[in-house]
């Protein structure tokens, strides 16, 4: 069942309205951290976006992935942002930009994407998926995966954490000492 | 209820696309992060619905989006981690974070 | 002593290294350079003998061994003339080469392969005798010649090494060893000629002594690729190389090869590169220039050995040319052409090293038209007998050099006489032996060259009447150098003649025991015509000696009738038959060619009158060269000063030998010059364009490129989602 198709029939459920509303917020949001020459505002532009993604995953069902979109997402990685923000007293970008061109192949390329992606979306009609299992998105289901079937790929991925880490913290630190 | 991934993979598609012309438009080594951590959830986000509409055992779902979309997420949490030390070290030698000063690759 | 055959060579090429590397790291003394030197060089004079005594007292000892080891040793069979061959090493292994079928026997596929070999035959003993015979001789008289020199080592090993490569030559086996050889001589010549490589030598022209030694080279160069061509024709027309093989073969088949349009090419190519190493015409060129070298290098390579290897070659390889009548008529043209041509420019000069050099150049073309009817032995016999006497003239014109302050003009010497004795009393004997006074051995080997000229069945009367004229100016030029050189007044700067004095004995010793030579080695090979008449019988020990080895073998079909006349069916080839055989057979059918064509070695019977007057016309050559210098040179006022106006024009044209030099530099150099300045044009504008077309092509594509470059990385990432649509364009289609 296609989206407009949706609207019209009136077949519009409460899903539905939630959906379309953190939709339209998640892309303003977006849009704002884009667009807007201050990285402050950038930054809260960014949270809220986040905060709506967590919402259209409550509207998916999973709750655990929610619940981390939350917790590292709008809390750890924001913070961090905002908080490099406020130690580097960052002013708004000056203005004059990178030039027309660029930002305007950007706009167009950025179109042409959406049109390459979204042209078979919107023609193909999935079969209705039932409801969900009713251990879908729990935190059991997500970790017996984890360190099953992806247990080395989350091995990998906890060394790049801490060589991230490392990494950081040398990066920071150098110039510190001079 | 939404019945199928439509929609969410439109959304971010558009999402993504937002952050990729924030990466391409801005000069602010921070706006520049934080775009691409819109990408970033996009794609999460693409995951995610696909998961949640796969036939699984018992009813629709299956774990693994949700499990990659994890692992993104360590690895989003490692690269702006990475990505703000070296936006600290770039301001601390240049006085600044805008990325078009730094153009040492330039021949 | 046969047995080490191969120490012959191998005793100077020690020499050669003992004396260059020593002296090249600073560890020998000069008179050890020298005596070391001498030593390496008597030494294989010393086993050349040995080896020729245990040859000349038969081969049976060798045939058993050669039974025992048929892969190291080889001796010719119970009938043949004699002959040793030694391989101590495998070379080449070549494997199979398809064979043309060029000789009749189809297209096949046969094994090929080149060994290590040297050979001993009375032709190669007669030429070892003579090269480390008079090698050493000179050897011992560049020790007296050289004295004071810097850098001696170097003229030392030079010579040792040449002596080791004409060693070679003359031992080869095969034509493969005969080539290192003959590029090996070529290679000291080379370095030889430019020993003094910063001096001028030819002051109007302002060539160095480099320089020559590069035009000798090159000259060379040329003819030795006829010889690689000829050679390579061998190879593909018989299989091998091996002296022996290649003569059995041609031998074998005598009626299928008599004639043969590819031997007369062979014959011919062969012998275009003896026309280079001999100095012939056309390539004689290079000879006088190659007096630019220290003149016992002038008496050595280029008198008395290494410009004979032409003249040896076609002996070795006379089995081919019997056959080839055809190459032998160009040999003998050439060979008569070169004779008189060299003798007129020799007329000429005033550098006295000239006058050799065409004198000598003139004797080769007396060589090779000996060569050239057939008369192989006397050929041979002129190379030795010039050996000794052109050595002898070359090493009194050396002393002379060395006491005139080293100036060649003979316009400052005259009246040497006084100073120098010996030399004069050594250069005069030299003299009339090359002039062909009777006893003396240049009559002895030149007339008999002529004398087969006009009786042999290859000669003719045209080519006698040539080559006595050219006998006529030898008598005159070499008379005219004695008159300038040794008579009248001195005409030295005072500061020249105030030091004139006899030469060390070390030198004239080798000059009286080469005039002793000179004079009295004819005795060796006097002709059986004048023998005749002195009625003596034929006491011509030389010819006995290397006839066999060179005698036509094989005979055409039909010609057995030709021979039938009393020896009934005699084998036809058998040596030394053949000449009375074709000789009696002439004289029955009417002093005609024989039925079965030339390859029947033969001369028309001369009566006694005709070789009487023969023996009278020889004397009155040497008689009319001798008064005409004597009448021009020989008076207190030179006559020819007096008519040097009058003949200016013809004296011009011989002393710039007929502006040959010139012809060459517009027909042959400057059109070469000019095709090689078209093609170093292609390759720096063509190929070279191409090539840096190609690197421009790059460079452009770099400098587009670059522009993407731009060091910013939103740039960079603008391209980067450019890709990604495409992909996803592509992907979704």
């Amino acid at each position: 069942m296609s989206l407009v198709a949706g609207v019209v029939l009136g077949a519009i459920s409460i899903q539905w309205v939630a959906f379309l509303v953190l939709a339209v917020v998640a892309i303003a949001a977006a849009l704002v951290v884009v667009l807007h020459r201050s990285p402050v505002v950038g930054a809260m532009g960014l949270v809220t976006n986040f905060l709506c993604i967590a919402g259209i995953y409550v509207l998916l069902n999973a709750y655990f992935f929610a619940a981390l979109q939350v917790i590292i997402y709008a809390g750890a990685v924001v913070v961090l942002i905002t908080f490099v923000i406020m130690l580097l007293n960052l002013q708004p970008e000056a203005k004059g930009g990178p030039g027309v061109v660029p930002v305007a192949l950007a706009a167009l390329l950025g179109l042409a994407l959406i049109a390459v992606v979204g042209r078979p979306l919107l023609e193909y009609a999935a079969p209705e998926a039932g409801p969900p299992a009713p251990d879908f998105g729990t935190v059991a289901q997500v970790g017996e995966a984890l360190f099953t079937v992806y247990f080395y790929p989350f091995l990998a991925v906890s060394l790049a954490l801490l060589s991230a880490m490392v990494g950081a913290v040398l990066l920071a630190k150098r110039r510190l000492e001079d | 209820m939404v019945g199928d991934p439509g929609p969410y993979l439109l959304l971010a598609a558009v999402l993504f696309v937002i952050g990729a012309f924030g990466v391409i438009s801005r000069r602010g080594a921070i706006t520049i992060l934080m775009s691409i951590e819109l990408m970033l959830n996009s794609a999460n986000l693409a995951l995610i619905a696909v998961s949640r509409f796969l036939p699984g055992d018992g009813g629709a779902g299956v774990p693994d989006g949700q499990v990659i979309g994890f692992l993104v997420l360590a690895i989003a949490a490692a690269e702006v981690a990475v990505g703000l030390a070296i936006v600290i070290a770039m301001f601390r030698l240049r006085e600044s974070v805008d990325v078009d000063l730094a153009r040492l690759l330039r021949w | 002593m046969l047995t080490y055959l191969w120490l012959i060579p191998l005793a100077p090429l020690a020499g050669f290294l003992l004396v260059g590397g020593l002296g090249m790291a600073g560890r020998l003394r000069e008179p050890w350079v020298q005596r070391l030197a001498v030593a390496a060089s008597a030494a294989s004079f010393v086993l050349a003998v040995a080896a020729i005594v245990d040859f000349a007292g038969g081969l049976d000892d060798e045939r058993a061994l050669a039974a025992a080891q048929p892969d190291r040793y080889e001796v010719s069979a119970a009938g043949e003339p004699a002959r040793f061959e030694i391989t101590p090493l495998r070379w080449m292994p070549i494997g199979d080469v398809t064979l043309r079928g060029w000789d009749g026997q189809g297209v096949r596929r046969a094994a090929f392969g080149v060994n290590w070999t040297f050979a001993l035959d009375t032709l190669t003993a007669v030429m070892l005798l003579v090269v480390t015979g008079i090698g050493t001789l000179i050897h011992i008289y560049s020790i007296g010649y050289m004295a004071g020199e810097q850098g001696q080592h170097r003229f030392f090993a030079y010579l040792n090494l040449f002596m080791a490569m004409m060693l070679t030559l003359v031992l080869a086996g095969n034509l493969a060893v005969l080539f290192v050889g003959w590029e090996g001589v070529g290679l000291c010549s080379y370095l030889l000629i430019g020993y003094y490589y910063r001096q001028v030598f030819d002051k109007e022209s302002g060539l160095t002594c480099a320089d020559a030694g590069r035009k000798a080279f090159i000259t060379n160069r040329i003819g030795d690729f006829g010889f690689l061509l000829g050679m390579l024709l061998l190879l593909l027309s018989f299989g091998t190389w091996d002296f022996s093989e290649l003569a059995a073969a041609i031998n074998g088949s005598s009626a299928y090869w008599y004639g043969s349009v590819l031997l007369t090419g062979i014959g011919v190519l062969l012998f275009f590169g003896a026309t280079g190493k001999s100095a012939q015409v056309p390539l004689y060129v290079w000879l006088p220039d190659a007096m630019a070298g220290p003149t016992p290098v002038s008496a050595l390579i280029h008198a008395a050995t290494m410009v004979t290897a032409g003249v040896y070659m076609l002996a070795r390889m006379s089995a081919l040319y019997w056959h080839s009548p055809g190459a032998m008529f160009v040999v003998a043209v050439v060979g008569c052409l070169t004779a008189v041509l060299a003798a007129t420019m020799g007329m000429a000069q005033y550098d006295i090293k000239k006058v050799l050099a065409y004198s000598t150049v003139s004797q080769l073309g007396y060589m090779m038209l000996g060569a050239g009817v057939g008369a192989f032995v006397a050929a041979i016999f002129h190379l030795v007998t010039h050996a000794f006497f052109k050595a002898c003239l070359f090493l009194g014109s050396g002393s002379v050099i060395a006491r005139c302050g080293h100036t060649n003009d003979m316009r400052l010497y005259g009246g040497l006489k006084r100073w120098m004795p010996t030399t004069y009393w050594t250069f005069l004997v030299s003299t009339l032996a090359i002039a062909g006074l009777f006893p003396l051995s240049g009559f002895m080997s030149k007339d008999e060259i002529l004398a087969r000229t006009l009786f042999s069945f290859r000669g003719s009367a045209v080519l006698w009447l040539f080559g006595t004229l050219a006998a006529v100016m030898t008598s005159f030029y070499m008379f005219r150098a004695v008159y300038m050189t040794f008579h009248g007044e001195n005409r030295s700067p005072d500061h020249v003649r105030e030091h004139l004095r006899e030469s060390p004995p070390v030198m004239t010793g080798v000059l009286v025991v080469l005039a002793i030579g000179a004079a009295g080695v004819g005795l060796l090979g006097v002709p059986e015509g004048v023998s005749r008449l002195v009625g003596l019988g034929n006491v011509n020990w030389f010819e006995h000696v290397l006839h066999p080895v060179v005698a036509a073998r094989g005979v055409v079909a039909g010609s057995a009738e030709a021979h039938g006349g009393e020896h009934g069916a005699a084998p036809a080839g058998e040596a030394g038959h053949g000449e009375h055989a074709a000789a009696q057979a002439g004289a029955s059918h009417g002093e005609a060619a024989p039925p079965g064509g030339y390859l029947v070695e033969g001369m028309h019977h001369p009566s006694v009158a005709a070789e009487a007057g023969l023996f009278v016309l020889a004397f009155v050559v040497f008689l009319t060269g001798f008064l005409l210098a004597r009448w021009a040179y020989g008076g207190p006022e030179p006559r020819a000063e007096a008519l040097a106006p009058r003949l200016a024009y013809l004296r011009r044209l011989l002393h710039r030998k007929w502006f040959v030099d010139e012809l060459y530099d517009r027909l042959v150099i400057r059109p070469y010059y000019a095709v090689a300045d078209f093609f170093a044009a292609v390759d720096q504008r063509i190929v070279d364009g191409a090539v840096n077309l190609s690197a421009a092509t790059a460079e452009l594509s770099g400098q587009v490129l670059k522009l993407f470059g731009t060091g910013i990385v939103r740039h960079y990432a603008l391209w980067f989602m450019a890709g990604a649509v495409l992909i996803a364009w592509m992907m979704m289609r």
